[in-house]
């Protein structure tokens, strides 16, 4: 395990002494107690020589009690008020939750015991590595007057959980997160962009993330170019398609009983999975944060609603796996604050075909849009979503002519998924709004099936 | 200052401490009266360390080798330069505020929402709403009644103490179709304390939200395009929350990460535009202080259309060789203080309702909103309402479905042609970078020339 804050003895110790003082207090039927600690370390490279960091350490436990007349009831307290544990009390309302007993099921050992993240060094050796690599890296104001700067986000996490009558689950992992802003002066304006790279581990590439958003910006900065706007195709990259595939999947496809039964919503070679187990998933996890074993879920099936997503509680204490304290919002931001919600771990799209890249060689005129910002809405059977580029370009049989306009699209998410041709090579995407990783290829869109509009 | 003693002789030129307790409780009841309790209890401490230009950040709610930590923390800091060093070195150390000695206490929790009753009073009052709901077919709801304690204790080493108790309240209601759960609306009211919130007010939401949702069923949509549109109070305060707030604040200024950099002091919206950030109106962004001890202030932000000021904390004001504003606000010990809005005070003007749309004669008339999202950087932003209403001869129509409101920021602002006179209270969650923030607003409704509507 990682060396955190304290030794995993002095920190399992705790569950021990809460579950003790849980035990002894007879209005409890049965309880479930998730225990946390994360470290959570930050730093901004604004200049050539220095780093302004950002660090933070909290622990805290999520207490969930059924009691013997049948009440839910939900606890969360930061270290420094944990024996306010002492004080609970049942609760006063006399109305029954359940009209049957319920227990929390006992918690079984996952098979895979390896925890995602490189365990073997402590926290300050990986802040040192991390160090180690932005050393040298260029930042600050250059002589051209762009502004370059970096920054980083280490979380290293530890997580026990118990319940009435099993044994404690320990599980401990790592993030990392880097991105590179470059903002460079054009007339009274800038023209910015950022870049990221993030991982299980450390082995993040600074100089490569600094090299592409060099290149980049250098293309924002290329002479603007036209397009037709009723004859050009659109290319979505992953970082645009991601983000509509993650949101639409959180609102819509986590429970493919909304939609509609038994009707194709995509392409019948497009699957969308739940894949928690991927080595490097940002939202990867062998249990998840109620102490369920995680496994892969087939959302999507050649086209159809498949499986839903389940924490214990939504699926009346049948299924679980995709149950996390998550901040409501910000499912990537976890901690014991926070009561249980649904999510996703890291969606993978597979089915498509070829190179994405290979789709700007296509013949005739074809828009990239590499970044934007947008909204995914609608109704059940008509999600839609608008994306507001902020970097696209226009290629013409495999030649990059220009960059474009800002200007917006929209259409229905599921006409895209169906007539789209997405590539094979699956990227992922993380932002502070999905829990985890989406792996995702690039769209081509045929002229009339995504007419931009300005 | 027992905390901050442990950063004598570290160095650093200055320091302050920011100490939160703080316990919040949340009641939830769905439909078949099943209900969950959550309590979340913590209590932790957030060090802000400043050398020169250079500032680093170090919280936790763990008090073990909190010396050890400060100290490491404090060598990283003093050894850093921020990019305020790069900008012109002939002034990079800008002459250092003025120092403010003060000692401040401020309590209102005596009218605050929480005490030892709040489970059985939130509970009794989720039920009383709850009875007003039943009996509908096809309708589901749930109820959620929060109320946030917290205690405050700012300390700097400029001798600034300052204690603060508040609390908070909030009531949501939301209503929604059994057989399509998108079908659905909701009503958010709050206040800093109980009194706040009357029954006759939650008893009017509620028989409003009951006439929505049966008539929503059949709705029809609108069908995407160019609408001239009366915009309700809600949907003012996202519109102008999105646009305007978010992008005047000082770090999303000094960035360059926003479309108003560099445009203080030039026309960015309709002469009929006049915004105030104003803390002190008795809202759910009510502060006497700031998150860095400085003593609050109404800001005008847009005056008669004109970009006037931005939203400063002390590092962002510093940056552009202003003074601060009062808006760095953390949304808990564990995260730096950064420039937030509080509230959001949009003058009225005299026009009623049945004027507005009057003058409006064939448009839209758009209703509270279901979530917004904008681009700081490009001015976009997409707002999906929960439903709208159709104008027709300048009066009110028939009531039809979502709807999202899409545009860039500097050109709907100046299609604002009226401004109602009759304004709301509005209790507004805001979510920036990792933290997530209360926000309110005072807000008439509008008028927009033109808008597009997807």
């Amino acid at each position: 395990m990682y060396s955190l804050s304290k030794p995993k003895d002095v920190f399992l110790q705790s569950i021990d002494n809460i579950v003790n003082k849980l035990d002894k207090m007879e209005w409890i039927s049965n309880y479930e107690v998730f225990l946390q600690n994360i470290d959570h370390t930050a730093g901004t490279k604004e200049n050539q020589n220095s780093i302004l960091i950002n660090k933070k350490n909290r622990s805290g436990v999520a207490i969930r009690i059924i009691t013997k007349s049948r009440r839910f009831v939900e606890n969360a307290f930061g270290t420094p008020t944990l024996s306010n544990i002492d004080n609970l009390e049942p609760p006063k309302s006399t109305i029954k939750e359940f009209s049957k007993d319920i227990k929390f099921p006992n918690l079984a050992k996952p098979q895979r015991i390896s925890i995602l993240g490189d365990q073997s060094r402590s926290l300050v050796e990986i802040e040192d590595l991390i160090y180690e690599n932005l050393d040298g890296l260029k930042a600050g104001y250059t002589d051209s007057g762009t502004l370059i700067q970096h920054k980083y986000t280490l979380e290293l996490e530890n997580r026990a959980i118990t319940n009435t009558g099993s044994r404690i689950l320990f599980n401990s992992s790592s993030r990392i997160h880097f991105e590179t802003q470059i903002s460079k002066k054009r007339g009274q304006k800038f023209v910015t962009l950022v870049r990221k790279d993030f991982g299980r581990n450390t082995k993040f590439l600074p100089q490569k993330v600094l090299k592409k958003a060099e290149e980049d910006i250098e293309i924002r900065f290329q002479k603007q170019v036209k397009f037709d706007r009723e004859t050009t195709a659109v290319i979505l990259h992953p970082e645009v398609l991601g983000r509509i595939i993650s949101f639409h999947s959180s609102n819509y496809l986590v429970n493919p009983s909304n939609i509609r039964e038994n009707s194709q919503i995509w392409n019948d070679s497009l699957s969308l999975f739940d894949d928690p187990l991927q080595d490097n998933g940002m939202g990867s996890e062998i249990i998840d944060d109620e102490g369920s074993i995680t496994r892969v879920k087939k959302i999507v099936e050649n086209g159809y609603p498949k499986e839903s997503l389940e924490s214990l509680q939504s699926s009346s204490w049948q299924d679980g796996g995709n149950a996390f304290r998550a901040e409501w919002f910000q499912p990537f931001l976890r901690s014991y604050q926070y009561p249980i919600q649904k999510n996703f771990s890291n969606l993978m799209i597979v089915g498509g075909i070829g190179k994405g890249e290979l789709f700007t060689q296509r013949s005739g005129e074809v828009v990239l849009v590499k970044r934007g910002h947008g909204y995914v809405g609608g109704t059940l059977r008509h999600p839609y979503f608008i994306v507001h580029t902020s970097e696209a370009e226009l290629w013409k049989n495999g030649n990059l002519l220009g960059p474009v306009n800002n200007f917006a699209i929209s259409n229905s998410i599921d006409k895209i998924l169906k007539n789209g041709d997405l590539s094979a090579d699956l990227k992922p995407v993380i932002d502070p709004a999905i829990p985890g990783s989406v792996y995702v290829g690039w769209l081509y869109l045929e002229p009339n099936l995504l007419k931009p509009k300005h | 200052m027992p905390l901050l003693t442990l950063l004598v002789g570290q160095g650093l030129d200055s320091s302050s401490a920011l100490q939160e307790y703080r316990f919040s409780q949340t009641q939830t009841i769905y439909h078949d009266f099943s209900s969950h309790f959550f309590s979340n209890t913590d209590w932790g401490t957030g060090f802000q360390l400043i050398k020169g230009n250079a500032d680093g950040f170090f919280a936790t709610n763990d008090l073990s080798n909190l010396g050890d930590e400060l100290n490491k923390a404090s060598n990283k800091v003093i050894t850093a330069d921020s990019m305020l060093d790069q900008v012109d070195k002939q002034t990079s150390r800008l002459p250092r505020e003025h120092v403010t000695r003060y000692r401040s206490n401020i309590d209102i929790r005596d009218e605050g929402p929480i005490n030892d009753n709040f489970e059985e009073e939130s509970r009794l009052l989720a039920n009383d709403i709850a009875y007003l709901l039943q009996g509908y077919e096809d309708i589901r709801f749930q109820i959620d009644i929060q109320g946030n304690s917290l205690q405050k204790f700012y300390q700097s080493t400029n001798l600034n103490e300052i204690s603060i108790s508040q609390s908070m309240m909030l009531v949501n209601i939301e209503v929604f179709n059994k057989h399509n759960y998108k079908t659905r609306v909701h009503e958010t009211i709050g206040g800093i304390s109980k009194s706040d919130i009357s029954w006759k007010e939650l008893e009017n939401h509620v028989n409003d939200l009951l006439y929505k949702i049966k008539n929503l069923v059949t709705a029809k949509y609108p069908n995407p395009g160019k609408y001239p549109v009366v915009l309700s109070q809600d949907a003012t305060y996202s519109l102008i929350h999105e646009t305007i707030g978010h992008a005047c604040e000082g770090d999303q200024i000094i960035t360059n990460n926003s479309y108003l950099s560099g445009l203080k002091g030039y026309k960015v919206a309709s002469p009929e535009l006049t915004l105030i950030d104003d803390p002190h109106i008795r809202a759910v962004g009510w502060a006497e202080y700031d998150d860095e001890g400085s003593k609050t202030q109404g800001t005008i932000i847009v005056d008669e259309g004109i970009l006037s000021n931005y939203l400063h904390s002390k590092k962002t004001a510093k940056y552009l060789q202003e003074t601060t504003s009062g808006n760095a606000r953390a949304s808990s010990y564990i995260a730096p203080p950064e420039s937030r809005q509080t509230n959001l005070f949009l003058e009225p003007k005299d026009n009623s309702s049945e004027e507005l749309i009057e003058e409006v004669r064939d448009g839209l008339f758009i209703g509270p909103t279901e979530s917004a999202s904008t681009s700081i950087y490009t001015g976009d932003f997409s707002i999906e309402s929960q439903y709208c209403y159709k104008i027709q001869n300048g009066e009110l129509g028939e009531i039809l479905g979502s709807v999202t409101m899409t545009g860039t920021s500097l050109k709907t602002l100046n299609n604002i042609i009226s401004i109602g006179r009759d304004t709301k209270i509005i209790p507004a969650i805001c979510l920036k970078n990792e933290s997530k923030l209360l926000v309110g607003g005072i807000c008439p409704e509008i008028n927009l020339s033109e808008i597009y509507i997807r």
